[in-house]
């Protein structure tokens, strides 16, 4: 056991473990500039149950993130080890609080670390959420909490450039409105460990505009209304990529919008009639139980794209990170000369 | 801009030539004159910077230009402080030309300035990119030490320096100290560079999460930060190990250097990264 504590307390491991590191990782950088997709798809994910899942099939690409992963393991035991036997030093010794310096720096990188491991292992991450204005949103991985998209603001600069934009939201936990706030780039809305973020936005139909004979009708999809003759129009399914097949019958071609059509349904004196209007241009016609029905505009809403993620481990990183670089300012400041490029050697 | 750009580099190229003839002469007033001549290079390129700056509305580090005109700055001014606080004369000798090449190349990559996007419109741009280019223009100076260790003879080694030490009535002592000063420079630039890396990638790691929603991301320039860290931190290490301290440890500060090289300039030309210019 002394053998072992003492190989891991060795300053001679800690060199060859971060020489191992960089030469890992200088590997790893070629295959990531060489499958960018693969490795922008990993940014989505939570990485170690998908790394254990399906990582260990693909070791080709993964390999050296499993010995990064080993090699860091190893140097953080190095720096506990090595930390742990300079405690006990320093408070066996009673030596001076400066020589416990060094120390933060070490405690910060290993608690940065349990924050990387704590954020690797748990949490979840939600990278495209589109969320319809006015629509509620559960989320997946906690279904009591919920975001509503209420308004938006951009300010535009002359050239066109945003210089302002503001998503106003509601969320709402078990159904109770609970908090309402804004997110803005580099500001998401945090609430209980979760993070929304803006990632995009842009308007989409919700509906379209009807012109039946004389008369216009605005619908939203899956609503119906009724003419000044009691007809009753209901606007059914949406086919993306309409197209008939040799029994007439309507299928979609693809799952792409290419050639999107509306199913009408007609009611009038208690018989039912279908048919498709093409929605992917204003203008276009069909005719459903003797009615000429013409598409005439869109009703367009406003939709954000939304990131929903959950860090556990970022607050871990925070409090290390901030360890690490205390503990630098104070080995620079209040050790000895060691701020001086080059000590007075009187 | 161009005026001061052109004054700029002028200077410097005035200052580094005036320090050889002062190091061949040992003149005084050469001494002096080659101190002004960088201190006035380095008011003009502060003045490029602040021009810039006003004119984009924003800090010069938005692209490949400004970063490069600003690691440059950043270089000279770190070789200045050296001069002036500690009378250090030769490690300019690498860091100045280091700093004219980057504004060579900024001069052939001059691009318009343009306002910030709102994700780099944040305090956290300018604590990252300024705290980035402090670690590397300390990295640069640590290399130039760690060359001027290397290259700088060893009095107890070299009969000849100590014959002429002798000849002057001097023990060599001063020669060993100098070359000792070139591995304090080195070493300490180091632990400078790291604390601002640190700092740098502690900031760019607070400000992907609130611009993504994650610290890390799995794309070069990420994975290249994180091995520049890794390899100071074992650089630093590598001091308390008494075999590797003199020569392999300058060896390993001289290889250092390009690594950071690569990091910043490499990794934004030759790959695809959130950091690309």
């Amino acid at each position: 056991m002394k053998t072992i504590w003492r190989f891991f307390s060795s300053v001679t491991l800690t060199v060859i473990l971060a020489i191992l590191i960089v030469i890992d990782s200088i590997w790893g950088s070629l295959i990531v500039k060489n499958n960018p997709e693969i490795y922008r798809g990993i940014d989505q994910i939570i990485l170690l149950p998908w790394l254990f899942k399906y990582g260990i099939k693909n070791l080709q690409m993964t390999l050296w993130i499993f010995i990064l992963i080993s090699l860091i393991f190893l140097f953080a035991i190095n720096v506990f080890v090595c930390t742990v036997d300079k405690l006990y030093s320093i408070l066996k010794n009673k030596l001076p609080i400066r020589t416990f310096f060094p120390h933060i720096v070490h405690i910060g990188f290993l608690i940065a670390l349990f924050g990387h491991l704590v954020g690797s292992l748990y949490g979840f991450r939600n990278p495209v959420i589109p969320v319809m204005k006015g629509e509620v949103v559960s989320i997946l991985q906690q279904k009591n909490i919920s975001i509503r998209f209420d308004d938006m603001d951009v300010k535009l600069s002359k050239t066109g450039m945003p210089t302002e934009l503001k998503i106003m939201a509601t969320l709402f936990e078990n159904g109770k409105e609970i908090l309402m706030d804004n997110i803005q780039i580099n500001r998401p809305l945090l609430y209980k460990g979760i993070a929304f973020y803006y990632a995009d936005h842009s308007e989409t139909p919700a509906g379209i505009v009807l012109k039946i004979g004389d008369e216009r009708f605005s619908a939203k999809f899956n609503s119906s209304f009724t003419a000044k003759d009691g007809a009753s129009f209901k606007l059914g399914a949406i086919i993306p990529d309409f197209a008939m097949d040799e029994k007439d019958s309507p299928y979609s071609r693809s799952n792409e919008f290419r050639n999107p059509a509306q199913e009408i349904i007609v009611s009038r004196d208690g018989k039912t009639a279908k048919g498709w209007l093409v929605i992917s241009r204003p203008g276009s016609k069909t005719t459903i139980d003797g009615y000429d029905i013409e598409l005439a505009d869109y009703i367009m809403t406003q939709y954000v794209v939304m990131t929903i993620n959950k860090d556990p481990g970022i607050i871990w990183i925070i409090i290390g990170s901030l360890m690490l670089t205390i503990g630098m300012f104070l080995l620079l400041f209040f050790r000895g000369e060691r701020a001086e490029l080059i000590p007075s050697r009187s | 801009m161009r005026f001061f750009l052109y004054t700029t580099i002028i200077f410097y190229l005035l200052g580094f030539f005036v320090v050889i003839i002062h190091h061949l002469t040992k003149n005084n007033l050469i001494e002096k004159l080659s101190r002004a001549s960088l201190v006035l290079g380095l008011a003009s390129h502060t003045i490029l910077l602040i021009i810039r700056t006003y004119e984009t509305g924003h800090a010069p580090m938005a692209n490949m230009y400004e970063t490069l005109l600003f690691y440059s700055w950043s270089t000279v001014l770190v070789s200045v402080i050296v001069i002036f606080r500690y009378n250090e004369r030769l490690t300019e000798l690498i860091t100045i030309p280091v700093a004219m090449l980057a504004m060579t190349f900024a001069n052939a990559n001059e691009k318009p300035g343009a306002p910030l996007t709102l994700i780099l419109n944040t305090r956290w741009f300018e604590t990252h990119v300024i705290s980035s280019f402090a670690g590397y223009a300390l990295f640069t100076l640590a290399f130039s030490g760690a060359v001027l260790y290397l290259v700088y003879p060893s009095p107890a080694l070299t009969p000849t320096l100590s014959q002429r030490a002798r000849e002057r009535g001097a023990s060599g002592e001063g020669e060993f100290l100098e070359k000792k000063n070139f591995q304090d420079i080195a070493n300490r630039s180091i632990l400078w560079g790291f604390f601002f890396f640190s700092v740098s990638m502690f900031s760019g790691a607070v400000w992907a999460y609130l611009a993504w929603g994650m610290y890390w991301l799995w794309e070069p320039k990420v994975i290249w930060s994180f091995i520049v860290w890794f390899y100071y931190a074992g650089a630093m290490h590598a001091y308390y190990v008494r075999e590797w301290r003199g020569k392999g440890l300058a060896i390993a500060t001289v290889i250092g250097f390009f690594v950071v090289l690569f990091t910043y300039l490499g990794v934004s030309l030759l790959m695809r990264s959130s950091h690309s210019f």
